[in-house]
């Protein structure tokens, strides 16, 4: 189990993070869940620039959950910039969206996403997907860099 | 006149040379004849004189009796052959010769027989001998003087042969000249005219044709005369102007075929706007249809989920009713979510690019059958799957189709105690249809036109439930194949619903507008 690692969420609607956070929640990952709203700001983050300057040290998260339609910066452009960079080209990213476009699908996996997961329409579904998807990222599988 | 008459006209001419000049030489050698014969007679004459007179000869030496008979014999032969001759020759240049001759020869006569009677005489002794003989001396000069003036005129007939001949000569010859002369003459004259006009008449055709040929078809060919080049031109001037008239025709309809392309030219242009317009019309919708449904999940999603966590996290603190509530608000989301989900896939039933692929229909459908079973292997359902269907189309599309035609039946017949649901195919005419029949509820044929259209159901929510966008969206993929979709049933006994997918030659697809 990565204690020490955290989980970084890039979502702009608030209702599904908050669910998101319940869910994770449910299987005591919540506290380890970083949340960013837009690509621009999730830029920063891993970057460690803008208004995250401040946290340059730290380690990069476990895994990025980031949605597709995001403000400012989309989520695919996110990606781009993050394979680009020899700082985060390996980080771990799984594209969380309500798109079940194929094109949508290949497009993430053309520009490096690890995984592709859809949000389940079906609450109860939607939050064990999540569940799931937390612990496999933190617990099940190994980043690439310890 | 017709050059054909002027060629006939020489022709006649140098046949009359000819027949003239053969007549002539006939004629020549007719005179010549006659001619020779006479000159043959001549010499008779003077064979018979000359035997004669060896008659005489021999008279006279003799004393030959049988040689006097045979000089009067000789003298009467010649008088023969005289008056023979007196027909075969000209009076005009011979006639004194032979009257001559004839006189000479009736006195040789009479001179003869006052020899025979001189010797007569000197034989009876009347006569002295030497007077006798001087007597008979005398008359044999007077006789040989009288032969050989007969042979001198025969000699002379011959020379009045010899210039007839002669003169036939010159006459065939001075005609035949005058012939040739004036035949070459004619043939002269009516080469150099004939020449003249043909060479005129071909320059005129000539010049006629090349302006025709230039395109000049209003150029007209001079007529002059009655002859065969008249004809010529004329009927090469009424060429150029049926020539003319049907260029003037043809540019006619030229003319009238460029405007109509034109026309079509800007129907085909106001088309293709039209169209451009519809298609931008129709990806506008599918890509409006999409945008929406999209967005309504998310608030669809929050409503559900926090609904649900209500119930899990506040369970304790609500009553039976609250939490009855709270059920329903779950239950009309999921609701949403199925229309909305019917609706994308609606939607996307008509974008995207319509592959044409070979399908299998039987394992389709018997792979839909298993995932039918599956969560609920308790109901028994009595399947039949004609095997090796296939069809050409987008494997993905005709995938939706069978599921909702397999889904309705599944659903439908949930009420039956023998429920059977059978895939199969036939032919209407040339097409090929796939029939999926089940013996279910059925419905109203009544109600027959709103059974493709979206929403409309034709049982209620606690029949059947539902919503209403399978057979909307299984219409749309069946004519988007371009094919054709029917559905007949009754209520109680079933449903069949039959589509056929053309393989090839299907309503044509028009390309799609890419959207990034």
């Amino acid at each position: 189990m990565n204690i020490n690692k955290s989980i970084l969420l890039v979502e702009d609607n608030p209702q599904d993070e908050k669910l998101i956070l319940r869910a994770l929640n449910k299987v005591n990952l919540a506290n380890q869940v970083d949340v960013v709203r837009d690509g621009q700001q999730a830029l920063d983050y891993l970057f460690r620039e803008g208004e995250f300057a401040a946290h340059q040290g730290d380690e990069l998260p476990a895994v990025v959950l980031l949605d597709i339609s995001l403000p400012r910066v989309s989520g695919l452009d996110v990606l781009k910039r993050l394979r680009n960079d020899p700082k985060t080209c390996l980080q771990p990213v799984v594209i969380l969206t309500s798109s079940d476009e194929e094109r949508d699908r290949l497009k993430s996996y053309e520009n490096g996403a690890n995984s592709f997961v859809r949000k389940p329409l079906d609450f109860a579904e939607f939050a064990e997907t999540v569940a799931r998807l937390g612990i496999y990222w933190m617990a099940v599988n190994k980043p690439p860099l310890e | 006149m017709r050059i054909r008459t002027r060629l006939q006209v020489v022709a006649a001419a140098a046949v009359a040379l000819v027949v003239t000049m053969a007549l002539l030489l006939y004629w020549s050698q007719d005179q010549l004849a006659a001619a020779t014969s006479a000159g043959s007679l001549a010499d008779e004459i003077a064979i018979s004189l000359f035997e004669r007179s060896l008659s005489r000869s021999d008279y006279l030496r003799n004393d030959n009796q049988r040689a006097r008979m045979q000089w009067g014999a000789k003298q009467r032969q010649v008088d023969e052959l005289i008056k023979r001759a007196s027909t075969r020759f000209d009076p005009a240049t011979a006639g004194t010769i032979i009257d001559r001759m004839r006189m000479n020869n009736t006195e040789s006569a009479a001179v003869f027989a006052q020899i025979v009677a001189n010797r007569d005489s000197a034989h009876s002794g009347r006569r002295r001998p030497e007077q006798a003989t001087e007597i008979e001396n005398q008359l044999e000069g007077q006789l040989l003087l009288k032969t050989y003036d007969i042979i001198a005129d025969t000699r002379n007939l011959q020379e009045a042969i010899r210039a007839r001949i002669a003169a036939t000569q010159q006459t065939v010859t001075r005609v035949s000249l005058a012939f040739i002369a004036a035949v070459a003459f004619l043939v002269i004259i009516a080469s150099w005219s004939l020449g003249r006009l043909v060479g005129k008449g071909i320059a005129n055709l000539q010049l006629g044709a090349a302006a025709i040929g230039a395109g000049d078809f209003r150029h007209v060919i001079p007529v002059a005369g009655e002859d065969e080049f008249a004809e010529v031109a004329r009927a090469f001037n009424r060429m150029s102007g049926a020539l003319a008239e049907s260029r003037a025709a043809l540019e006619e309809e030229v003319a009238a075929r460029k405007r109509n392309a034109e026309r079509i030219e800007q129907l085909n242009r106001e088309l293709s706007a039209n169209v451009s317009q519809l298609l931008g019309a129709n990806q506008e919708l599918d890509a409006f249809a999409y945008a929406v449904s999209h967005d309504l999940r998310a608030p669809l999603r929050a409503m559900a989920g926090f609904s649900q966590a209500l119930l899990e996290d506040f369970a304790d603190k609500l009553d039976g009713e609250a939490r009855d509530y709270l059920d329903e608000i779950i239950i009309g989301s999921r609701h949403m979510g199925q229309l909305i989900d019917g609706l994308l896939t609606l939607s996307r039933s008509t974008r995207g690019e319509l592959r044409h692929d070979p399908v299998d229909v039987s394992a389709m459908a018997e792979r839909i059958r298993r995932e039918l079973e599956l969560p609920q292997p308790k109901r028994r359902v009595t399947w039949h799957i004609e095997p090796g269907l296939c069809a050409t189309g987008d494997e993905r599309m005709i995938e939706i189709v069978m599921r909702n035609l397999l889904d309705n039946a599944w659903k439908y017949t949930a009420g039956n105690t023998e429920p059977v649901i059978r895939v199969s195919a036939e032919m209407e005419g040339s097409q090929r249809f796939f029939c999926v029949a089940d013996n279910g509820a059925g419905f109203d044929m009544a109600h027959a036109g709103k059974l493709f259209q979206p929403f409309q159901r034709l049982h209620r929510q606690d029949e059947f439930p539902g919503i209403g966008i399978g057979l909307a969206t299984v219409q749309r993929i069946v004519h988007r194949h371009g094919g054709t979709l029917h559905g007949a049933g009754a209520p109680g006994k079933g449903a069949t619903f039959r589509f056929s997918l053309p393989g090839e030659g299907g309503a044509a697809e028009y390309p799609q507008k890419e959207t990034a």
